[in-house]
C-alpha cells in the first residue's frame, strides 16, 4: 500500500510537467457547455410575416400567438415586415390566390430542418383558424406530457456532456503523459524498476480517475448553476462515472503506448471522445433517433452511462429498456479494456526487445 | 525566391517524417460527419402507439393519416405508428421505446358526426422541450391532413410554399460544410504544429533565434505549407462529401479555397502564438484544436448563421469561421454566388492580416528572446 501511495504521489506530481494540458483538458468541456448552452436550440422561432392588408391577416396574427406550450414558451415570435422577399430565411405573406385567402411561405436558401420547423408552425397557426371556424366539430387534443413540465434542452445536453468531460480528461491526459514517457525516455525506468507493473498501472489509472472526476464535477456544477437542475444523488453520479473513466483511461494509455508520440495519441483521444459523445446519446436519447443510429449508439459506452444518469436528473424516470444489461455492458467493456491495457503494457513497455 | 523555395522544401522534408499528422484534419472530422449522419441522416419519424377505441370509422382514418403526413426533414412521415397492444404500448412508453401514445376514445366518430367536441388524448415525451415542441406542432400537421382526408369544409386560409431550388438541402449537408471548414482549420493547425514541434524537439529554435536574417524566412514557409496542407485536407473532405452526399462546388472551387484558406491562415497563427505562450507546444496544440472545435459548434457548424443570426453568441463573431461558413454553403450546396461575398472576404482578409501581423511579431519576439 505504501508503494502504491508513493507511486500515486509521483503520478499526481506529473501535473507539474504539463499543467496547461491538464487545465485545458479539465476546463475545455465546461467552457464548451457554457458557450453552447447560450446558442442551444429553443422552441421559440422568429417568423417573418408581411404586414397583412387583408382582414383575415389580422386573425392569422392572433392565431400565431396561440401556438405554444401550455406549460412552456410560445413557439412563434412574429416579426412584421414590409418586404415580401425571404432574404436569408423566410417570409409569410397573406394574399388571395384564385380568390382564396392563402398564407404563402417563401423560403430562402435554408435546409430541410428549418423548412420543417417553419412549415409546422405555419400549419399550427392555420389550424387554430380552422378549428375556430369548425366550432364544436373541431378536434381538441388533450395533452399528457411524461414529465410535469417541459425540461429545457440544456439540461439533457449538459448531462450528456458530463461523460464527455470525464472521458476527454482521462483519455487525453493518459495518452499524452504516456507518450511523453516514450519521448523523454523515462519509459526505460518503468522497465527496470522492481515494482509490479499492475501497481504502476493502478497508480496511473487512479490519478486519471481523480483528474476525470474533477472535470466531470466541474461540468456538473456548471450545469446545475445554469439550469437550476441538480442530480438527486451526487454519489450515484460519481459511482456511475467510475467504470466509464476506467474505460477512457485505458484507451488513452493504450493510445500513448502504441503511438509513442504525443500528437497522434492526442488525436486518438480527441477523435474518440467526440465520436463517442455524438454517437453515444450526446444530442438525445438513442431511442429517439433512427433504428440504425440506436443500434450503433448502444455499442458506445456513453449510452448506458447516460441512461443510468437519466433518472437522477429526471424525477426518477427510467429510460433504459434493460438496466441490468446496460450495467453488464459497461462492466464488460471495463474488464476487457483493463485486460488489454495490461497486455499492451507487457508487450510494449516490458518487452525484452526494447 | 530561391532561398524561400529551399526553405519550403526543407520544411516539407520535415513534414514528410510524420505524415500521420496530416490526418489530424481528416480523422476527427470524418468521425464527426459519420456521427451527425447517423444522428440526423436516417429516418427521424417519432415512433408512437395508437390505441384506437373508436366505435366508428374515423379512428382508423386517423391512423391511416399518420402515414400521409410527410415531414420535409427526411421525406418520411412525422410519426411511425407501431403495432402494440395497449399493455405493450404503455410498457414501451415507460421504457422510452416509443415517443408517445395517442388514445382515440370510443365516441370519437360519433362526436365528429354530431359536432360534439371530439377529442384525442396525446401522451408524449417532454424530457427536452424541443421534442415536446415537435409533438405539439406535428400533431397540427396530422389534424390538418385528417380534416382534409375526412372532407371537412376547407380551411379559412390555405397554405402554399416556395423553395428556391427544385430539391431541399438536408440538414446533414448543412453540417457537412461546417465540418469542411473545421477540417481546413484543423488541417492547418495540425500541420503548423508538426512543423514547429519538430523544430522544438530538434532544439533548433535557438539557432533560429540567432539567425542574422529576418525570422520571416522561417515563419513564411511554415505558414505557407500549413495553409497548403490545410487546403489539401479540406479538399479531401470535399471529395468525401461529393461521393457521400453528392455536393460539389464545381467552378466555385477556387473561391472555396480562397475563403477557407483565409480562415486557415488565422488559425495557423493562433496555433503558433498559443504554442509559444504555453512554452509547451502540445499544450498550445490541444488548446487551439479544442478551441477550433468549440468555434465549430458555436460559429455555425451545425446550422446556418444567417438563419439564426440573433442566437449566435458575440464570442463567435470574434472568429472568422462564423463569417465564412454560410458563403461556403452558398458555393457548395446551393451553387450560387454569395450575396455578401465582398464584405465577407474583406473581413476574412482583415482577420488573416491581423493574425499574421500579431502572430509574427509575437513569435519573432519570443524566438529572439530565447536566443
Amino acid at each position: 500500500m505504501r508503494r502504491f501511495s508513493l507511486l500515486l504521489q509521483s503520478e499526481v506530481k506529473q501535473f507539474l510537467t504539463a499543467p496547461v494540458v491538464h487545465l485545458i483538458a479539465i476546463i475545455q468541456p465546461t467552457l464548451m457547455y457554457i458557450l453552447m448552452s447560450i446558442i442551444m436550440v429553443v422552441p421559440t422561432f422568429e417568423m417573418r410575416i408581411v404586414n397583412p392588408s387583408l382582414e383575415i391577416g389580422n386573425d392569422f396574427l392572433a392565431a400565431v400567438e396561440e401556438v405554444g406550450s401550455p406549460i412552456g414558451p410560445d413557439y412563434i415570435e412574429p416579426v412584421l415586415v414590409d418586404d415580401a422577399t425571404p432574404g436569408y430565411r423566410q417570409v409569410v405573406e397573406i394574399l388571395k390566390i384564385n380568390g382564396i385567402p392563402t398564407a404563402l411561405q417563401r423560403y430562402g436558401y435554408i435546409d430541410s430542418n428549418l423548412v420543417k420547423n417553419l412549415r409546422n408552425r405555419l400549419t399550427a397557426s392555420l389550424l387554430v383558424l380552422w378549428n375556430i371556424e369548425l366550432g364544436d366539430q373541431g378536434i381538441t387534443i388533450h395533452e399528457y406530457p411524461w414529465l410535469p413540465n417541459d425540461i429545457p434542452y440544456t439540461v439533457y445536453f449538459g448531462m450528456a456532456m458530463i461523460p464527455l468531460a470525464a472521458y476527454l480528461a482521462a483519455a487525453m491526459i493518459g495518452g499524452y503523459l504516456m507518450a511523453q514517457e516514450f519521448e523523454s525516455g523515462t519509459i526505460l525506468s518503468y522497465r527496470l524498476c522492481p515494482i509490479s507493473p499492475l501497481l504502476i498501472l493502478a497508480a496511473k489509472i487512479t490519478r486519471l480517475m481523480i483528474t476525470a472526476l474533477t472535470a466531470a464535477v466541474m461540468l456538473y456544477g456548471t450545469l446545475g448553476l445554469i439550469t437550476g437542475v441538480w442530480s438527486s444523488s451526487f454519489l450515484a453520479l460519481l459511482i456511475i462515472l467510475v467504470p466509464f473513466i476506467l474505460i477512457a483511461s485505458c484507451i488513452g494509455l493504450i493510445a500513448g503506448m502504441v503511438t509513442r508520440s504525443a500528437l497522434p495519441s492526442f488525436l486518438i483521444a480527441l477523435a474518440s471522445a467526440f465520436a463517442f459523445w455524438l454517437i453515444g446519446s450526446g444530442f438525445g436519447l438513442a431511442a429517439g433517433f433512427s433504428p440504425v443510429f440506436e443500434k450503433i449508439s448502444r455499442l458506445i459506452p456513453n449510452t448506458p452511462v447516460i441512461e443510468m444518469l437519466f433518472p437522477y436528473f429526471y424525477f426518477g424516470r427510467q429510460v433504459a429498456a434493460h438496466p441490468l444489461g446496460a450495467k453488464l455492458q459497461l462492466a464488460g467493456y471495463t474488464i476487457a479494456l483493463l485486460l488489454i491495457v495490461i497486455l499492451v503494457y507487457r508487450s510494449i513497455v516490458l518487452s525484452k526487445e526494447r | 525566391m530561391r532561398r524561400l523555395w529551399i526553405l519550403i522544401k526543407t520544411e516539407f522534408n520535415v513534414w514528410k517524417k510524420e505524415p500521420i499528422t496530416a490526418l489530424g484534419g481528416i480523422i476527427p472530422c470524418l468521425f464527426i460527419l459519420i456521427a451527425f449522419a447517423l444522428l440526423f441522416g436516417g429516418r427521424l419519424s417519432f415512433p408512437i402507439a395508437v390505441i384506437n377505441n373508436d366505435q366508428g370509422q374515423y379512428g382508423q382514418v386517423l391512423i391511416d393519416t399518420f402515414e400521409k403526413a410527410i415531414s420535409p426533414l427526411d421525406n418520411q412521415p412525422y410519426y411511425e405508428v407501431k403495432s402494440f397492444s395497449e399493455n405493450q404500448a404503455w410498457k414501451a412508453f415507460e421504457e422510452y421505446r416509443i415517443e408517445g401514445i395517442w388514445i382515440i376514445p370510443e365516441d370519437f366518430s360519433e362526436r365528429i358526426t354530431s359536432k360534439n367536441n371530439p377529442s384525442i388524448d396525446m401522451h408524449f415525451m417532454n424530457y427536452n422541450d424541443d421534442r415536446a415542441k415537435n409533438h405539439r406542432i406535428y400533431s397540427a400537421e396530422i389534424l390538418w391532413a385528417f380534416y382534409q382526408e375526412i372532407g371537412f369544409s376547407g380551411p379559412p386560409m390555405e397554405m402554399t410554399e416556395q423553395y428556391p431550388l427544385p430539391e431541399m438541402v438536408d440538414w446533414v449537408s448543412i453540417i457537412s460544410i461546417g465540418i469542411v471548414l473545421l477540417s481546413v482549420t484543423l488541417g492547418g493547425i495540425f500541420n503548423m504544429f508538426i512543423l514547429t514541434y519538430k523544430a522544438q524537439m530538434g532544439k533548433i529554435t535557438l539557432e533560429i533565434g540567432l539567425s542574422p536574417r529576418s525570422l520571416a524566412w522561417v515563419l513564411v514557409p511554415k505558414t505557407f505549407l500549413a495553409t497548403f496542407f490545410g487546403l489539401v485536407t479540406g479538399t479531401i473532405f470535399l471529395v468525401i462529401i461529393r461521393v457521400w452526399l453528392g455536393f460539389w462546388p464545381g467552378g466555385y472551387i477556387g473561391t472555396v479555397w480562397l475563403i477557407t484558406g483565409l480562415v486557415a491562415v488565422f488559425w495557423i497563427q493562433v496555433g503558433l502564438v498559443s504554442g509559444l505562450i504555453a512554452k509547451n507546444y502540445m499544450a498550445g496544440a490541444i488548446g487551439s484544436v479544442l478551441g477550433a472545435m468549440i468555434v465549430f459548434f458555436i460559429g455555425g457548424g451545425l446550422s446556418m448563421v444567417r438563419a439564426y443570426q440573433d442566437a449566435v453568441t458575440w464570442i463567435a463573431w470574434l472568429f472568422p469561421n462564423t463569417y465564412a461558413v454560410d458563403p461556403i454553403r452558398d458555393l457548395v450546396l446551393f451553387n450560387t454566388w454569395p450575396m455578401d461575398f465582398e464584405p465577407v472576404v474583406l473581413k476574412l482578409v482583415g482577420f488573416a492580416v491581423f493574425a499574421v501581423i500579431l502572430g509574427s511579431l509575437f513569435s519573432i519576439r519570443k524566438l529572439r528572446k530565447l536566443a
